[in-house]
């Protein structure tokens, strides 16, 4: 009994210890953004990697989506007779849920994972300290250029995601399942509200912080040799996608009551 | 002149995952020395060099760098601090997406306001310096390890630092390298003037860079001193890790008369002789040849010949100082090599092994028996600026001894060695 209280008493404790160094991650992260220097041309290649790179990944998952999401709401708003809802019905989910948790999740698979094997590896072999020894502030060099880049790249990212998904549905809604094309966009414009689209905006900002924040904070404390890196890459693209689905729980709950 | 010391630890500790890897370390380094760190893996040596660079921090003692105790001075203070500083990693730590060109350019850009043409200029003149010129294009993905570490030497020179650090500089290269990135850190610190501390694994070969050695062992350091002092030091722990196992160790004593063999002598000689150009001192040499040996083995016996033999190798050992060095370097033959001695003082040790020797007393089988020494006196670099020929002097002079009767101490001149070569070709 004692044995798995100490158990308890033990992993609890590195619980609090590992979210204190990383809120002191996160503040250090925050704090360093607002002291120049400003390395732009770095938040630049972050853009190009996370935004660009992923844009592929975006438009397909985006585009079957929007396809999917069709088929099930028009199955579901048939039995009420009420197939012309469709577009504001995919559009409502896209915008305010499938939107901004689809492109987290995926860029956290495509970039996230690679951001913290990036920073891992920079970290066992020394280049980290390298930048620390020429007596340069790693967090300008290795961690804020990503915050900002996500940023500037979730929310666009996000966007396309919907606009490609709103396209996906009006293929299958209305070139196969036979739905007016004017009902479908014409409905969207009565039922989607400047709300609507402030909280999809408001959740990729926030999946932004959160995955940039986890991934970069498990690259840069990853453990040693080949196996630190993989577990810190595991971990942060685990950690990530939970948070993001946790928080997509918390912000809709808050913007509903 | 009194050395200025550049960095002091005082009672440094440490301890890593429940082990105490730094237990009381105590350190000064001097400017413009080379100081090499060696030790056995996991010792902590490269712990040492991360907390002097700032890179972790100490339970408790201090490091003072240029009077600034880094233990205790805001971030901002230690990066003043670490201007200052140049650091080759391990693995040359060198960014991936940068190429080579921006690589070595990537401190003078962040820390400089230099404009690029300068910037141009300052790489390829340390590329050039590390013997890698042409290659500014390239990744470090496409350089093998040994470019690598030039390159990282490279950057590392590039803002012109006064402490350069060096991480096991040569881990990993085959022999032809290590000697390469050995003698570039000696060009480089002959150049440059820079301190330079080094983590090094590479017995003996850091002998013959390094001005002074740390020995780092059960988190303390055993002993500083200059590479002879190292190698000819007592303490078993030093013993052990620089002649590997005690195989090695003992294939560089003699079995008979426990003095320095020949092969020791062979294996060390560089770090000898660059110590002594190192220091601008003299090394004199005596090579002393036992003149009755033979004829006590033909008559007693080989027993009593190698009592002689100890007999003898004894009085040597009490004649010189802890020091010199006692060799036995052939059957009959002993070199002693004397740090340090002016020529009267030279000839006068010489004369007390002679005269040792000549009155000591061996019993055999209830008959008392002596030996006699004839000794050759050479020194160098004042008779010539090679060592071996030095040695071939002070033999040239035995036998000028042998000739003249035996049992005498001669001194090598110019003459010697004319004579000697007039009656090789004859």
């Amino acid at each position: 009994m004692s044995r798995i209280t100490a158990f308890m008493g033990a992993t609890f404790l590195n619980f609090i210890s590992e979210v204190g160094k990383m809120g002191v991650f996160l503040f250090n992260s925050f704090y360093m953004a607002c002291l120049p220097p400003y390395k732009w041309k770095l938040t630049v290649r972050q853009i190009w990697f996370l935004g660009y790179m992923s844009l592929l990944v975006i438009l397909m998952t985006g585009a079957f989506a929007g396809m999917v999401l069709a088929l099930q709401a028009y199955y579901a708003l048939k039995k009420f007779g009420a197939e012309a809802l469709l577009g504001p019905a995919i559009a409502l989910s896209l915008i305010r849920e499938i939107g901004p948790v689809f492109t987290a999740l995926m860029v956290t698979g495509r970039a996230g994972s690679s951001l913290a094997a990036e920073i891992g590896i920079m970290r066992i072999t020394e280049q980290i300290d390298a930048l620390t020894s020429m007596a340069l502030n790693p967090f300008k060099y290795v961690i804020i250029p990503n915050f900002m880049a996500a940023l500037i790249v979730f929310p666009l990212l996000t966007v396309i995601f919907d606009v490609i998904g709103i396209y996906g549905g009006y293929i299958v809604g209305v070139k196969i399942l036979g739905i007016n094309g004017g009902t479908y966009f014409y409905e969207m414009k009565n039922y989607v509200v400047m709300k609507d689209i402030m909280i999809g905006f408001y959740k990729s900002i926030c999946f932004s912080i959160i995955i940039t924040w986890i991934c970069c904070y498990k690259g840069f404390f990853a453990g040693y040799g080949a196996r630190g890196v993989s577990k810190a890459t595991t971990e942060a693209v685990v950690l990530s996608s939970i948070s993001v689905l946790l928080w997509d729980y918390i912000i809709g709950s808050f913007f509903i009551t | 002149m009194e050395k200025k010391s550049i960095i002091e630890i005082h009672n440094l500790k440490k301890t890593l995952d429940d082990k105490q890897v730094l237990n009381g370390v105590d350190l000064t380094v001097y400017e413009g020395e080379l100081l090499a760190i060696i030790g056995k893996s996991g010792v902590g040596k490269s712990v040492l060099l991360r907390h002097i660079i700032g890179l972790l921090k100490p339970d408790s003692g201090s490091i003072i760098i240029k009077n600034v105790d880094i233990t205790h001075v805001k971030q901002k203070n230690i990066n003043y601090i670490r201007q200052s500083f140049g650091v080759l990693f391990q693995g040359g730590a060198l960014f991936d997406s940068l190429s080579v060109h921006d690589n070595i350019a990537f401190p003078l850009r962040e820390r400089t306001l230099m404009d690029e043409k300068k910037i141009e200029e300052a790489v390829s003149s340390a590329l050039d310096e590390v013997g890698l010129s042409g290659i500014e294009q390239k990744y470090p993905a496409e350089l093998s390890g040994g470019m690598k570490k030039r390159v990282a030497l490279a950057r590392a020179l590039i803002t012109h630092p006064s402490i350069l650090f060096f991480d096991e500089p040569t881990t990993g290269l085959d022999p032809i390298r290590i000697n390469a990135i050995h003698e570039l850190i000696k060009t480089m610190h002959k150049k440059n003037k820079f301190t330079g501390i080094i983590v090094s694994h590479e017995i003996p070969e850091i002998f013959s860079v390094a001005d002074r050695i740390a020995m780092l062992d059960d988190g303390k350091i055993l002993k500083v001193g200059n590479p002879e002092e190292i190698v000819l030091s007592n303490i078993p722990e030093i013993r052990r890790f620089i002649y590997c196992c005690p195989v090695k160790e003992s294939s560089f004593r003699d079995p008979i008369t426990t003095l320095y063999s020949r092969k020791f002598l062979e294996e060390y000689s560089e770090i000898l002789i660059a110590g002594i150009l190192r220091k601008k001192t003299s090394l004199g040499v005596l090579m002393c040849d036992l003149d009755n040996l033979k004829g006590v083995n033909g008559r007693y016996g080989y027993d009593a010949g190698d009592i002689l033999l100890k007999e003898s190798s004894t009085i040597i050992k009490e004649s010189v100082r802890k020091s010199d060095i006692a060799i036995r370097f052939g059957g009959k033959e002993f070199l002693v090599l004397l740090h340090e001695v002016n020529e009267s003082s030279l000839l006068s040790v010489a004369e007390k092994i002679r005269v040792g020797i000549e009155k000591s007393r061996i019993n055999i089988d209830g008959e008392e028996i002596s030996g006699t020494i004839s000794i050759g006196v050479s020194r160098f670099p004042k008779d010539t600026e090679d060592f071996w020929q030095a040695i071939k002097y002070a033999n040239v002079a035995l036998y000028n001894a042998k000739d003249s009767g035996k049992n005498r101490v001669v001194k090598y001149t110019q003459d010697m060695w004319k004579t000697s070569n007039k009656e090789a070709e004859e």
